[in-house]
């Protein structure tokens, strides 16, 4: 890229608000001189993408099981419920 | 900015449902929220079995006031808060105090790259010294192995409590973000800075994933 003011971010500040940008919690300013930036910087454009790969693969990951004790005291609460309050059910 | 989330179609026929009394619709929802509500509540409280009674009394909680929710957040959001609000109470009763700060960790501003991945002095300052790697350049296969997918969770598991549960909340389980902040009790800005911390913490575990895979 080529650098053209100090009204510019640097490499260094744009990191740190990719966030800011990809939530949609910038102004139009900002959003216009992060994507200036973008758009000539191949670095930046690259670590874009590795914070994308990063949502992506976050992604490919699941939440733990529930134990069948658990479940177990769980439905247990729930026939409890169900059972102490029968007017208010069909 | 995210439109405001309201309970979805399927949370109204799942209420429908738990209004009813029906069994299979309740444990459906325990089997989707338990993991994420037993972490949530482990935050506040001293220990594992103290953290399941908070949960046990969190879906009774959710049971005995179904009839009353208006669906003005989505129901997961909903639940989440209960679980919240009961596991800060019992934390408390405990003489436990669990401080934002220590709970989001004392890294908030710390740098997402290393310092010497930028060029300290001259007129590129604060450009790049070396690029950073183009990993759409690597084999897919690199990416979804399971030894990087062990990486990205060992990452999330080391992170601060507060951090943890937003990039799980987000990127794990898919949540919006105004769903998030009010699960969790957080300021927009709040949220905004833990997601950008744990996914720049897991973009550097990937990376050094990366990195050890290339070389070997």
């Amino acid at each position: 890229m080529t650098r053209t003011s100090d009204d510019d971010l640097t490499c260094r500040e744009l990191v740190e608000v990719i966030t800011d940008f990809v939530e949609g919690a910038m102004s139009d300013a900002d959003r216009a001189r992060f994507e200036r930036h973008l758009g000539e910087c191949a670095g930046c454009t690259a670590v874009m993408s590795q914070f994308r790969s990063t949502i992506e693969v976050t992604g490919r990951l699941t939440e733990g099981q529930v134990s069948e004790a658990q479940r177990d005291a769980m439905r247990e609460v729930f026939r409890r419920w169900r059972d102490d309050t029968p007017a208010a059910r069909d | 900015m995210d439109a405001t989330v309201t309970a979805s179609g399927d949370d109204v026929e799942l209420i429908r449902l738990l209004r009813q009394g029906d069994e299979a619709a309740f444990m459906s929802l325990v089997e989707r929220l338990q993991p994420m509500m037993l972490r949530v509540a482990r935050m506040y409280v001293s220990s594992h079995a103290v953290a399941e009674e908070v949960v046990q009394e969190a879906w009774l909680g959710v049971l005995q006031g179904i009839d009353r929710f208006e669906g003005r957040s989505s129901l997961r959001t909903w639940i989440l808060r209960i679980v919240t609000n009961i596991a800060k109470t019992r934390g408390q009763r405990e003489g436990r105090s669990a401080p934002f700060a220590s709970l989001a960790g004392d890294d908030l501003d710390a740098p997402s790259f290393d310092a010497d991945r930028f060029l300290g002095s001259g007129a590129w300052a604060g450009h790049w010294s070396t690029l950073p790697a183009d990993w759409a350049g690597a084999p897919e296969t690199r990416l979804t192995s399971s030894e990087t997918l062990d990486a990205v969770r060992r990452a999330i598991d080391a992170l601060p409590p507060m951090q943890a549960q937003v990039i799980r909340l987000r990127d794990v389980l898919g949540w919006a973000s105004e769903e998030v902040r009010n699960a969790l009790g957080l300021t927009e800005t709040n949220q905004r800075v833990l997601l950008h911390r744990a996914r720049a913490k897991v973009r550097a575990a990937l990376e050094r994933e990366m990195e050890i895979e290339a070389s070997s």
